[in-house]
């Protein structure tokens, strides 16, 4: 299988989509000529022309207006937001319209359409640029929250996000970009609603979000060294949720943790153990911790913003502790 | 038959280690026989038998026992009877150390034994319990599940999870079904082959007293918030005195440069309250005694005892510098009387005979400060506009954040320089209480 970067793979789904059906179109600030603040639709404007390729001003609120309107009259439409932050200026466009069309139209008019947007920190792109939103969109009835974190779930998940008759919130953390991975060439689709695990083990469950996936994966690895034998759940699908894959796995590890990197207060993690508690309460051996980042705005000092983000280590000394041993030093 | 349980020799003993039995297994022993010698976190001390009779050994030599537990009985001959499960379930009397065995009228009251709770053992209890541990065992869900599928009742497995939680482990030991491999909770981090201590490094075990300071140190040092302040001292008229006193006073031959800093630390204690306390459980405790201790090495081995001398505030200076000598002699030869190690309130340590300027040093907790001393030396000072040779030595007070603060520091601080430096306040007369 060819190895592909990150945004190559997400550039390959849009074109593929594309040539496929005419009806998708792409709008997002800078994204045509400039080729995409992240370099994702680098070429698509001269492949697909300014008609499918449309450089809107800088205005989110408009470019997601435009993006609902012309989907409830058969267009496709996928928007990039430079980053995830600026949706919230679009925040009411997203959940008053594009949320709630499909249910206040009974059913006769529904919004297909994609809103790709880099989140995350740790880039020193300080306080205002560095949410990790899947908490605020995951909570919101109407809408499908996807967070891929390899090369290959990049493509397909795109494209089933494309497919889908729903509004998407795709969201891409801005580390993922460079990551290298194995990726199919041609179509090929990776379902909504399905969780991945991604290494297989026995002491615990580890179910995390979006880039702290990758990190619980280096994690496990060093919780083996310390005879731990971790299971790492990538959870992709924000909403709706994969609870089958999340309690066959703690039902077999009786322990769970859950890391995101936004703020943990109301956040992803408790909304999982809150629902795994509901399902699985007896087959818990441990309490259900959540990891997540530091409940202040993102500091701008790399040092700071580092402290701020769960890093592999915190999940390793988490970890140690839901399985009742003490992990050393470190932020909780 | 009487039983022989691990005294408490201090405050802070936890638990104790028979170093020797001077008795054999089964042998007749007489009340007032030295029965064994006892190593506690600070000290060994010598038991005497109670009672007359044959002497049924329960803790082998070298083996550490919590305070209280039984370590053997005196009783008829063949008095084996009681087992080591008892030792445990025993309420704990304490065995008097032999001094204060010595001094009868200084024993506390017994307590009494507290009475067993009747009504609560009456009830039958099996069978109106429920066999989930709902009433009161601390489990985990699954442990609740497995136990109540496996027949298995949680009020007789102890837990190994935090806190003491019963987890799935526990029931499955419980139940005999072993285990395929220990619970992750047990297994040991696997360490990397960094150490070889075989090749590099001689393990050395740690007496008690040496794990005793490692562990109180940390404490300290991790949990006290500590800050320090330092001055130095013109003790020019300080060294001058001792000499005098030396001389000339019958009893001040031995009067040290600690003994008077001791006074003086009394007298700065008695001015500045707020120093003789302690910050327990989110509340200062003022001291009502002042009572000093002296940080000085035992007699054989390395390690560090802190005697203490009792309301040095009520005693004047050569009656307390006899005092601090007896009761360092006692605890350097590990023959501690009653209270010379606990009760503190406030500490010296003194380097300055092995020649260090200043240092900074550990609190001792609950304490609050404790001052280091360093060497007296020769050294130019400028006395009205001249420059002259003088003695000078370095105080260092360590302080505990919590209780005071800086001002207070440097004014506890500088009284006692001040008092130090006008030695004539440390021979003055104590006032009659």
């Amino acid at each position: 299988m060819p190895e592909k970067l990150f945004r190559a793979a997400l550039r390959e789904a849009l074109d593929e989509e594309m040539e496929r059906d005419g009806a998708i179109y792409l709008i997002g600030e800078d994204i045509g000529k400039f080729g995409g603040a992240y370099r994702v639709t680098d070429g698509l404007l001269d492949k697909y022309g300014e008609m499918r390729v449309v450089d809107a001003p800088i205005a989110e609120e408009v470019i997601v207006g435009c993006a609902i309107g012309s989907a409830m009259t058969g267009l496709r439409p996928v928007v990039e937001l430079m980053t995830i932050n600026f949706s919230l200026i679009a925040f009411d466009q997203i959940v008053q319209n594009a949320a709630k069309i499909r249910y206040m139209f009974g059913g006769e008019v529904g919004v297909p359409m994609v809103i790709r947007m880099p989140g995350g920190a740790g880039h020193q792109l300080s306080s205002q640029h560095s949410h990790s939103f899947e908490a605020l969109y995951g909570m919101i009835p109407g809408l499908i929250v996807l967070a891929p974190t390899t090369p290959e779930d990049a493509k397909g998940m795109l494209k089933t996000a494309i497919r889908d008759d729903n509004p998407v919130m795709f969201l891409e953390s801005m580390s993922l970009y460079n990551l290298r991975g194995e990726v199919p060439d041609g179509d090929y689709t990776v379902p909504i609603g399905k969780a991945a695990v991604r290494r297989e083990g026995s002491d615990l469950t580890i179910v995390a979000v979006s880039r702290q996936a990758v990190l619980a994966t280096v994690a496990a690895e060093k919780l083996e060294e310390e005879d731990v034998d971790a299971e790492v759940i990538d959870l992709r699908s924000i909403r709706p949720l994969d609870w089958k894959t999340i309690t066959d796995s703690v039902r077999k590890t009786n322990r769970l943790l859950v890391v995101e990197e936004g703020w943990p207060t109301y956040g992803v993690g408790a909304e999982i153990a809150a629902g795994v508690q509901e399902r699985c309460f007896d087959d818990l051996d441990a309490p259900i911790l959540r990891l997540g980042g530091a409940e202040v705005p993102m500091p701008y000092n790399q040092h700071l913003e580092k402290a701020a983000i769960p890093s592999a280590d915190d999940i390793v000394r988490i970890a140690l502790k839901t399985i009742g041993r003490n992990g050393s030093g470190g932020r909780n | 038959m009487s039983d022989v349980n691990m005294p408490k020799l201090s405050d802070t003993m936890e638990e104790g280690t028979v170093l020797e039995w001077k008795k054999q297994d089964g042998a007749q022993v007489k009340r007032g026989d030295v029965l064994a010698e006892i190593e506690s976190d600070k000290a060994s001390f010598e038991i005497e038998a109670e009672a007359d009779g044959a002497l049924h050994i329960v803790v082998e030599q070298g083996q550490a026992v919590p305070v209280g537990q039984q370590i053997a009985t005196i009783g008829e001959a063949a008095a084996g009877v009681k087992g080591k499960d008892k030792a445990t379930e025993k309420p704990a009397r304490q065995a008097k150390p032999k001094a204060e065995a010595e001094e009868p009228e200084q024993e506390e009251p017994e307590q009494p034994a507290e009475p067993e709770p009747q009504e609560e053992r009456q009830q039958p209890a099996p069978a109106a319990r429920r066999d989930d541990g709902a009433d009161g065992e601390k489990a985990s869900p699954l442990a609740r599940r497995l136990a109540r599928e496996r027949g298995v009742d949680l009020a007789s497995i102890k837990g190994s999870g935090p806190g003491g939680r019963i987890v799935k482990e526990d029931v499955l030991a419980a139940a005999g079904k072993g285990r395929e491999r220990p619970a992750a909770s047990e297994r040991p981090a696997a360490r990397p082959a960094a150490r070889r201590p075989e090749q590099d490094v001689e393990v050395e075990e740690p007496t008690r007293m040496q794990a005793t300071i490692a562990r109180r140190m940390t404490q300290s040092k991790t949990t006290v918030p500590h800050f320090y302040v330092t001055v130095e001292c013109q003790v020019d008229e300080a060294v001058k005195m001792r000499q005098q006193l030396k001389e000339t006073v019958p009893g001040a031959e031995k009067v040290t440069m600690t003994d008077m800093l001791m006074r003086a630390c009394a007298l700065a204690l008695q001015r500045f309250p707020e120093v003789n306390a302690s910050w327990v459980d989110g509340h200062f405790e003022r001291k009502r005694r002042i009572s000093i201790g002296l940080a000085v090495p035992p007699e054989k081995g390395l390690g560090l005892l802190v005697p203490v001398v009792h309301d040095v505030d009520k005693k004047d200076l050569v009656a307390l510098s006899i005092e601090a000598r007896q009761v360092i002699e006692r605890a350097r030869a590990g023959r501690p009387s009653q209270g010379d190690l606990e009760g503190g309130t406030f500490s010296i340590s003194n380097l300055g005979m092995y020649g260090v300027d200043e240092f900074n040093a550990i609190i001792n907790p609950p304490e609050a400060g404790i001052l280091a001393v360093g060497a007296i030396k020769d050294a130019p000072v400028v006395v009205d506009g001249q420059l002259k040779v003088g003695k000078v030595m370095r105080l260092t007070l360590s302080v505990d954040h919590r209780v005071y603060y800086g001002v207070t520091g440097a004014q506890f601080l500088g009284e006692v320089k001040r008092l130090i430096e006008n030695p004539v306040s440390l021979v003055m007369p104590v006032p009659e209480a």
